[in-house]
């Protein structure tokens, strides 16, 4: 063990521990970081001689390579581009009044705020988010995304939850709990129709329009008037040929028939993540698109405005998980589209 | 990493000085450049991928706006990490106040979401990511500024405001309880 003094700077991380005096464990690990420390010299030859701080820098560098694999695997994800959608903003914003712009800074505020949580529980969303939140945001390929009742054969699939599913912590709350966040909700829901009364007088035009509350969504496009920006948009929704996929229909193809298609990138594809896309469907009606591989899933959509839809699915396993085929079915459980033969550019053709 | 940034510096002064003067393109390429990684850290800071693609907007939004207010002592990396941060933090603190008052359902994760994988990684993965869950949102931004981003503690303390000296005690504060959190994590019976 060293005999030295440490320097002022850090004399105090140094403690008196099992008879000596020891670097404190934010200096060791600082030394296992190999981060700067004014008195690296003296720490290195200490670290040498002592078998305790030894074991607790073996200890962190253990931690540190977990923390690092698990970072770096994160870094391997694909996000998709959120550049158009701020110039997008950023070309509305500078053509708000200034009332609308100070609705939108209060609709930034009320992101989710408490108050935003209140409504959001009052109006029945709360179920939707916490099933994205628990699933990390990712479209899983391994349950339904809702909680209504689908339509024809997806019934019976409906009925059996997948694995883990009834497991999921948070949905067997107390009689008590459940009383004590009724009495809460009531509470906080008379402050926020006092909030809103508020909100409305002072800008209650700007609240529907404002921007400064339009959050990225998958399967929602952003709508923006044509004329307001006319740069290139993020992803093309309509039909466009594609190497390497032989699902795509040909520019041609292009009629009023409902149809979808595989519209994600090859850096998309590199990372098993499959965008579909539909045009030509009946505006503001709900359908079915039921994947069949794998896994059997079912994914309700709302045609935006345009008639268009738009789904992400993460292949979690791979080339092994990516559906064979897609339909897409009406409320009536009529199929109006199919999109078979999918293949990604990352897989080989041949991967089921 | 720090490599890269130094090589920015440069272009950095350029484009401050362009977006100050509201040139949309030159905004346009440094979102192309930075929204990866800034998605990236959302990302592994508050734990959901929507909500993170959410505060990146914000974050590129609140830059082009606050531009003219950038402090000079602050490359722009350094400054828009720090933005992002606040944006995480906010949200990360608004959510606990939400779980206290059972607004929200218990989000911690459970070995069942695991997909399985080679050789038990998934469930690793799952563990790691429930442990780092646990740790106060200000020490884990340190450790994610830290081991995913590859800043130096320097580094983080210009983002973050706070001395070196904080920066180390965070780093230590939050691998110490991730230790104790991931030892404890109940594993799967294989």
């Amino acid at each position: 063990m060293s005999s030295h003094r440490p320097p002022t700077s850090t004399r105090a991380s140094w403690k008196a521990n099992n008879g000596g005096q020891h670097p404190s464990d934010d200096l060791l690990l600082t030394y296992v970081r190999r981060q700067h420390l004014d008195n690296l010299i003296e720490i290195e030859q200490h670290v040498a001689a002592c078998s305790t701080c030894q074991g607790k820098c073996n200890e962190f560098q253990q931690s540190s390579r977990l923390i690092s694999a698990w970072a770096q695997d994160k870094g391997l994800q694909f996000y998709p581009t959120i550049t158009n959608t701020v110039m997008q903003k950023i070309v509305l914003e500078s053509k708000l009044s200034p009332r609308k712009r100070m609705s939108g800074r209060l609709r930034q505020g009320y992101k989710y705020s408490l108050l935003e949580a209140v409504v959001q529980r009052i109006m029945g969303q709360e179920e939707a988010r916490s099933r994205r939140q628990a699933t990390d945001g990712y479209v899983s390929p391994l349950s339904p995304l809702t909680d209504e009742p689908l339509p024809g054969p997806f019934a019976e699939l409906q009925k059996h939850p997948l694995p883990g599913e009834g497991q999921r912590p948070g949905t067997g709350r107390s009689r008590r709990a459940r009383f004590t966040n009724r009495s809460i909700i009531a509470l906080v829901a008379v402050a926020a129709i006092i909030t809103f009364l508020i909100i409305g007088v002072v800008a209650s035009p700007g609240v529907r329009t404002s921007i400064g509350g339009h959050s990225y969504s998958k399967g929602t496009a952003v709508t923006i008037p044509p004329h307001d920006y006319t740069s290139t948009p993020a992803k093309t929704k309509t039909p466009v040929t594609r190497t390497g996929s032989a699902s795509d229909p040909t520019p041609t193809d292009i009629g009023t028939e409902p149809k979808i298609w595989l519209c994600s990138t090859q850096g998309e594809e590199k990372h098993y993540i499959i965008e579909i896309c539909g045009s030509y469907f009946t505006p503001g009606h709900r359908v079915w698109l039921a994947a069949y591989g794998s896994d059997n899933i079912t994914l309700p959509r709302t045609a935006n405005s345009s008639g268009d839809i738009d789904i992400t699915l993460s292949a979690v396993d791979g080339c092994h998980s990516v559906p064979l085929f897609i339909t897409v079915l009406d409320e009536g459980s009529q199929k109006v589209a199919v999109l078979s033969n999918i293949t990604l550019s990352s897989c080989p053709s041949k991967h089921h | 990493m720090g490599g890269t940034r130094t090589g920015h510096m440069l272009t950095d002064m350029q484009v401050v000085e362009s977006l100050q003067a509201r040139d949309k393109e030159a905004f346009r390429s440094l979102v192309e450049r930075l929204e990866q990684p800034i998605i990236g850290y959302l990302h592994r800071l508050v734990g959901d991928r929507e909500v993170a693609l959410d505060l990146a907007q914000d974050t590129f939004l609140q830059v082009y706006k606050e531009i003219g207010k950038m402090p000079e002592d602050l490359s722009l990396n350094a400054w828009i990490y720090r933005i992002a941060t606040n944006y995480g933090l906010r949200y990360l603190n608004r959510k606990k106040l939400r779980s206290f008052i059972h607004l929200d359902a218990s989000e911690d994760y459970h070995p069942s979401f695991a997909v399985e994988g080679p050789e038990g990684q998934a469930e690793t993965r799952v563990l790691v990511e429930q442990a780092l869950r646990s740790l106060k949102p200000e020490d884990a931004a340190c450790l994610q500024l830290h081991y995913g981003d590859g800043f130096t503690y320097e580094e983080i303390a210009q983002i973050l405001r706070l001395s070196p000296e904080a920066v180390r005690k965070r780093v230590s504060r939050g691998v110490i309880k991730f230790r104790a959190s991931y030892g404890t994590a109940p594993r799967k019976q294989l």
